[in-house]
């Protein structure tokens, strides 16, 4: 079964694989925030998990810092599978644009 | 400054529901988050945020594992083994079940009537603005009489008199009428005059007619649907004629829909004032302040306070005549308290309005109660004894790892699940019997649908509440048992719940005997009422209520048409019957300045022989004198004692704008109810047409002579309707309130009286079951059957004695407040209680016994054979 991707999902996916090895919960949903987009730990937390569910990350225990009161990171990298879903979506975004003819994006 | 941190509730509620493996990441992040914040946001927000966060994490990733699958098998299996349970005791089941669903339908049946009592008039929008103005007349000597009525120039004059009063009307009963459409000819008891402030002051929503006006034209009449269809059936009313007493022609304006039953006013139709005419005799007239004939209303400002405004009007009817004291003051009362609250107060018109009784209310209500009480504490003591026996089940359950929490849970399920089924039953059964115990204590008012749909919730809430109570105990005793010590031994009886239980049993024992005594209590009274000595003879009186025209018109001729009749004894009239209140009135004794207040009535001659009225001195009136007519009056023993007479025959006095001269006494006798002393009573010649009329017949025949009565009046009269009625009913009536207050607590108390024996009946039940043995021990060991019985019953007798004790200074207090009442009472003695602790001693040692004796007589050798 083809896995779709959420648009949020999507949006976690590509944060995971470009803050590569130190991407975990809170520096995503800080990252999204800085985009100009309010969102809930919670949220992003439970969209990992769904991810993880799908197979499209694997998460791991890595370090820890005083403010976090010396509990560990849950550290999430994109797995194969992951990457070939973040890739296919981009294709089929690219395919998209191709067929918008010139004129309608003229003047932009 | 304190170190702002994380809430800490927050992260232990966290770490309460979270997976271990996900919580040191997570709390790690909400922290590092909150610290970030911390920065940018402040304390408070961070903190807000923190515990926002918290919340919304809270679902499938995060949960525990144990939480994940709700105990949806759990709950099913014990369901089912708490069915198994329940269906293995079925017996017992059966006993809890019937026993609370007739008690919770007894609830529901007394609920209902309470709603009914407590909300009338409660259906009119202003309800809490308007109020009635009754007033007091005080004489000097200083006895005095609340009347419901007021004087006629009243309720004119308010809106102009005092700010607050928005709107002001006033009602004058109709007396009997008879309305005719053409050939449809009834007699009406139910009709005022009324003006259209009446219809703006109180909800009475027209079907057709427009309430602004549908009252302001003389000879207009307003009547209820009920009516409509009665005179004119499918027709349309509106403008038609109807004829009244057979000489007014009113037209109809209005259609109002039917009279709900909790009103206190009861009318099915309404005449304009404007029509209103004062018979002729009368010595008042519309501007007149001290004639006490009508019903005055009024609609108030919000927030008037009706204890300024009475005294306002107090003021009002003092400065009539500075001169003097005032002889009236005013009671401004509710709208929503005149149907419980008038008792006691004197409607001079007797208008037929309803009242209801607030002694009824409290009794049911307790009644309720006890009901309610006795069939809980069964349930308490069969579950209890029933579950004794499971100690073996829950040892077995402990040993195959069932937690404490869930086995209390099942066993509460239980008791539960029969306070639930029982409440369904309950309902069931008030929708199945409503209709016949309707007509046996003749209620008039229908459940509302609405309002039993409401009830659910709250019935349900308090079986849940009753079931839990029930299961506590036992279930806290059976969770908490060591599962060795429960299949080593089963639970014993322990000192502790036998005290319980033995508690329990008394206080049922105390309702029993104080529901008991109070029945006996009200049937003693009524039966000293019904036989007490009236002063005079209804046996064979029949009376009827007829028009004052017909009565002015035909009386002399049927009198003497009659009397040609050997079955008739005598015939005569008077104003207001026998049994109804009388008008009081002032007597002035010749040479004096105060009137003194009487109860009078117009009598026609031969009333005191009519009604077996005996006369102490003198004479009565007498066609032979021509002056009795107009100038003497008969007065009573207590009006001698009243105006203070020593020698009463022929004395003056001024009566109803007449100088009479007394011409006889006569004895004492209770016209009204005896829940009131007699009071001091005169009578006089009719100075209007009055329009009751009485005939004495010949012992015998009854049904013949009132054929007789009717076909000569049909006769004379040329066809005028004619109801009759015996004299002994309508006395019998007087007592109607009683009767319906003794037939309801007898019957409640026969139920719960029953109820309480069904539970001894299973609790004896179970304690003999158990017990077979030892019965069979003594048996061969050479114990009689009557030692037996007397092993088994003894402690429940030794119940009742202390039962009795507790409950008679209570029962004492109560009856006697309830008995005081009544001007003419029974004493309470102890032998209403002897009897009430007999009975029910006989009932219980029946239970007792029936139960117990089938053991007794049974051969031990059944009872020990097997081991």
């Amino acid at each position: 079964m083809k896995k779709i991707l959420g648009e949020f999902e999507e949006l976690i996916l590509l944060l995971v694989a470009s803050q590569h090895d130190q991407a975990y919960g809170l520096s995503i949903k800080t990252a999204i925030e800085e985009m100009g987009r309010s969102v809930n730990l919670s949220n992003v937390h439970t969209t990992l998990y769904r991810l993880e569910e799908k197979g499209l990350v694997v998460s791991a225990m890595g370090d820890s810092s005083s403010t976090r009161g010396g509990r560990r990171k849950r550290h999430f990298v994109i797995t194969q599978s992951g990457k070939v879903a973040i890739k296919e979506s981009k294709e089929s975004r690219l395919r998209l644009w191709d067929s918008i003819p010139s004129l309608v994006m003229e003047g932009i | 400054m304190k170190k702002a941190s994380p809430p800490k509730l927050a992260d232990r509620f966290f770490k309460w529901y979270c997976r271990n493996d996900l919580q040191e990441s997570i709390l790690g992040d909400l922290h590092e988050q909150f610290y970030m914040d911390l920065k940018q946001k402040g304390n408070q927000r961070s903190r807000l945020i923190y515990w926002v966060t918290v919340l919304k994490f809270f679902n499938r990733f995060t949960r525990q594992n144990s939480m994940q699958k709700p105990a949806l098998f759990m709950i099913s299996n014990n369901f089912r083994s708490s069915l198994r349970f329940l269906l293995k005791h079925g017996n017992y089941t059966i006993l809890n079940m019937v026993g609370l669903s007739i008690a919770l339908f007894s609830c529901l049946l007394i609920a209902s009537f309470l709603q009914h009592e407590l909300t009338f008039d409660q259906l009119h929008k202003n309800s809490n603005q308007i109020f009635r103005v009754n007033v007091i007349y005080s004489d000097n000597s200083g006895s005095q009489t609340t009347f419901v009525n007021s004087p006629p120039a009243l309720a004119p004059q308010l809106p102009e008199l005092f700010p607050e009063v928005k709107k002001s009307t006033q009602l004058r009963y109709a007396l009997r009428a008879s309305l005719r459409n053409q050939e449809l000819v009834f007699y009406e008891d139910h009709g005022f005059y009324a003006d259209s402030s009446f219809l703006e002051i109180f909800t009475v929503p027209l079907i057709a007619g427009d309430k602004k006006n549908a009252l302001d034209e003389p000879n207009s009449i307003v009547i209820t649907s009920d009516l409509a269809k009665k005179y004119f059936g499918d027709e349309d009313p509106m403008g038609r004629f109807i004829t009244m007493n057979n000489d007014v022609l009113l037209r109809v304006t209005g259609i109002s829909q039917p009279i709900p039953t909790n009103s206190h006013l009861k009318f099915d139709f309404l005449i304009s004032f404007s029509t209103y005419s004062i018979p002729a005799g009368y010595l008042s007239d519309l501007s007149s302040w001290s004639w006490l004939g009508f019903l005055t209303y009024v609609q108030l400002e919000d927030h008037t306070s009706r204890h300024e405004f009475q005294a306002k009007l107090d003021d009002l009817f003092q400065a009539l005549d500075p001169e003097s004291e005032s002889p009236f003051t005013t009671i401004v009362q509710p709208l929503e308290d005149i149907y419980l609250g008038s008792n006691g107060m004197t409607d001079d018109l007797a208008s037929h309005m309803r009242s209801g009784s607030e002694y009824t209310v409290y009794a049911l209500t307790i009644v309720a109660i006890l009901i309610l009480f006795v069939a809980s504490f069964n349930l308490m003591n069969l579950t209890a004894a029933t579950n004794l026996t499971r100690g073996k089940e829950v040892g077995i359950k402990k040993v195959l790892g069932a937690d404490k929490k869930k086995l209390a849970v099942q066993l509460l399920l239980e008791s539960t699940l029969i306070t639930f089924s029982s409440t369904i039953l309950a309902y069931g059964l008030l929708l199945l019997l409503f209709p016949q115990i309707k007509s046996i204590v003749s209620w008039d008012f229908e459940i509302n649908p609405d309002l039993l749909l409401t009830s659910l919730p709250f019935a349900f809430l308090s079986a849940l509440i009753l079931g839990i109570l029930a299961g506590i105990h036992p279930s806290a005793l059976l969770a908490n048992l060591k599962a060795s010590t429960a299949l080593k031994q089963g639970l014993s009886t322990r000192k502790g719940s036998n005290w319980f239980s033995s508690g329990l049993i008394s206080l049922q024992f105390i309702i029993s005997v104080s529901l008991i005594s109070t029945t006996i209590v009200i049937y003693k009274q009524i039966d000293y009422m019904r036989n007490q000595s009236l002063g005079f003879e209804t046996s064979q009186v029949v009376s009827m209520q007829l028009l004052r025209r017909d009565m002015g018109t035909f009386y002399q001729r049927l009198k003497e048409d009659l009397l040609q009749h050997s079955q008739i004894q005598s015939v005569s009239r008077s104003q207001r019957i026998v049994g109804d209140p009388w008008p009081a009135n002032g007597v002035l004794v010749g040479g004096e300045s105060e009137y003194k207040q009487v109860l009078s009535n117009q009598v026609g001659y031969d009333f005191l022989e009519t009604m077996g009225i005996k006369l102490k001195m003198g004479r009565t009136f007498s066609k032979e004198i021509s002056s009795d007519s107009v100038g003497s009056i008969l007065i009573n023993e207590s009006c001698v004692k009243h105006l203070g007479l020593e020698n009463p025959i022929g004395e003056q006095v001024h009566f109803f704008g007449q100088s009479r001269t007394i011409i006889g006494v006569m004895e004492d006798f209770n016209f009204s109810s005896l829940h009131s002393e007699i009071a001091p009573a005169v009578a006089i010649m009719p100075f209007v047409n009055v329009e009751n009329l009485y005939v004495k017949v010949a012992p015998g025949n009854l049904r013949q002579s009132l054929e007789l009565i009717e076909a000569r009046w049909s006769s004379i009269t040329g066809g005028a309707p004619i109801e009759m009625q015996l004299m002994d009913d309508h006395m019998n009536r007087l007592y109607q309130s009683e009767e319906k207050l003794s037939l309801l607590i007898t019957g409640f108390s026969v139920l719960a009286v029953f109820l309480a024996c069904l539970g001894l009946y299973g609790l004896i039940a179970f304690t003999v079951n158990k017990k077979i043995k030892e019965v069979g021990i003594r048996k061969v060991l050479g114990a009689s059957i009557s030692s037996l019985l007397i092993l088994f019953s003894k402690r429940y007798i030794s119940l009742i004695a202390v039962a009795a004790i507790i409950a008679s200074p209570a029962l004492y207090f109560v009856l006697n407040l309830w008995l005081n009442e009544f001007a003419y009472r029974i004493v309470l003695d102890l032998s209403v209680l002897l009897w009430a602790v007999i009975f029910l001693a006989v009932i219980s040692l029946a239970t007792i016994g029936a139960r117990t004796l089938r053991t007794a007589l049974a051969n031990p050798v059944n009872a020990l054979r097997n081991e």
